[in-house]
């Protein structure tokens, strides 16, 4: 009888013991996994979602930005392409910080969104730099418009 | 002898619920590689989408700047700045020159333009202009294509050109 438990118990101990050490295992497998060090981290996921820098958001944005009539009565987009001067250039800079101020940061609640934008030359010719340092912001689209010289392209940078 | 038989039994149960779930982490681990993979042919689908409507505001933003400069090129001012000469024939020349070259904004996608037959008509102080496309906008990735029809209608008016003429002033 008491070799038999004996027994008994060797048996529930030998079977509980492995099994409690397989739990604690998992565990830490699993928390590992969910903090991010396990091998899914290195998966395209990764480089998909957050690598690009791109977003649709941007995209929409820049496109309405330049589609958008200032209160001269000119397309953004046209005043770009007629760039040349520095009075012109000045003009540019102040109607696109009231659009960025009025549309972007009012428009998504966000009151230290960031914005950067660059309009260049094929020939990468710099015609524009306004708003924060492009390089320090996340997220960047652009947009090619025409122009006599050939095709402009306007970039913009967005951080929230 | 029977404590070291269950010993043995009790280790050979422990081994198969192990193998199991290792089984079954690796079995999801595979199928997220999958999810991974779809998830990134849609990304560039949806990049292709977009790319396109950047070709479509490209066209649009050519339309009218090709007739505004027509206009200051043939001279024309005022209220009638559309009744020139030669508006037709040079509107035409013009606006094909923005299109000798590569509008793609994406590196891994290229965007390939269909013919567009242009018409303007001018009234006095505004001219309508229509870009009809004989094909569609192809834009391809590495293993798909993504067309997408395109149609310009622009009015230009004469405020739009003498607007645009005193931005550049």
């Amino acid at each position: 009888m008491m070799q038999n438990k004996k027994s008994q118990v060797e048996m529930i101990v030998g079977f509980v013991i492995p099994m409690v050490l397989m739990m604690v295992i998992l565990l830490v497998v699993k928390v590992a996994l969910a903090v991010g060090f396990g091998p899914l981290e290195r998966t395209p996921v990764s480089a998909t979602l957050a690598g690009t820098g791109t977003t649709s958001a941007c995209d929409y944005w820049l496109i309405n930005f330049l589609r958008t009539k200032t209160s001269g009565g000119t397309y953004f987009s046209d005043m770009l392409a007629q760039a040349g001067n520095f009075q012109q250039e000045e003009r540019f800079k102040s109607k696109a910080q009231d659009y960025f101020k009025n549309n972007y940061r009012r428009g998504i609640g966000v009151t230290n969104a960031r914005w950067a934008l660059k309009a260049e030359t094929a020939a990468h010719t710099p015609i524009i730099n306004i708003g924060e340092a492009e390089t320090l912001l996340k997220r960047s689209c652009t947009q090619k418009i025409p122009s006599e010289k050939g095709p402009i392209t306007v970039t913009l940078g967005v951080d929230y | 002898m029977r404590g070291k038989k269950g010993d043995i039994e009790n280790f050979l149960i422990v081994l198969f619920v192990l193998l199991a779930i290792g089984g079954l982490l690796a079995g999801n681990a595979a199928s997220k590689q999958t999810i991974v993979n779809i998830g990134d042919r849609h990304a560039l689908m949806l990049k292709a989408y977009v790319e396109a409507e950047k070709v479509r505001e490209y066209f649009d933003s050519a339309a009218r700047l090709a007739a505004i400069s027509t206009a200051k090129e043939l001279g024309a001012t005022g209220d009638n700045c559309f009744v020139v000469a030669g508006l037709d024939e040079k509107f035409k020349s013009k606006i094909e020159t923005f299109f000798n070259y590569d509008l793609s904004s994406d590196p891994q996608l290229t965007a390939t333009l269909p013919y567009v037959a242009w018409s303007i008509t001018a009234g006095p102080s505004k001219v309508a202009i229509i870009g009809a496309a004989s094909d569609k906008i192809i834009v391809k990735g590495e293993d798909f294509e993504y067309g997408a029809g395109l149609y310009v209608s622009q009015v230009v008016s004469c405020a739009d050109v003498a607007a645009v003429a005193q931005a550049a002033a």
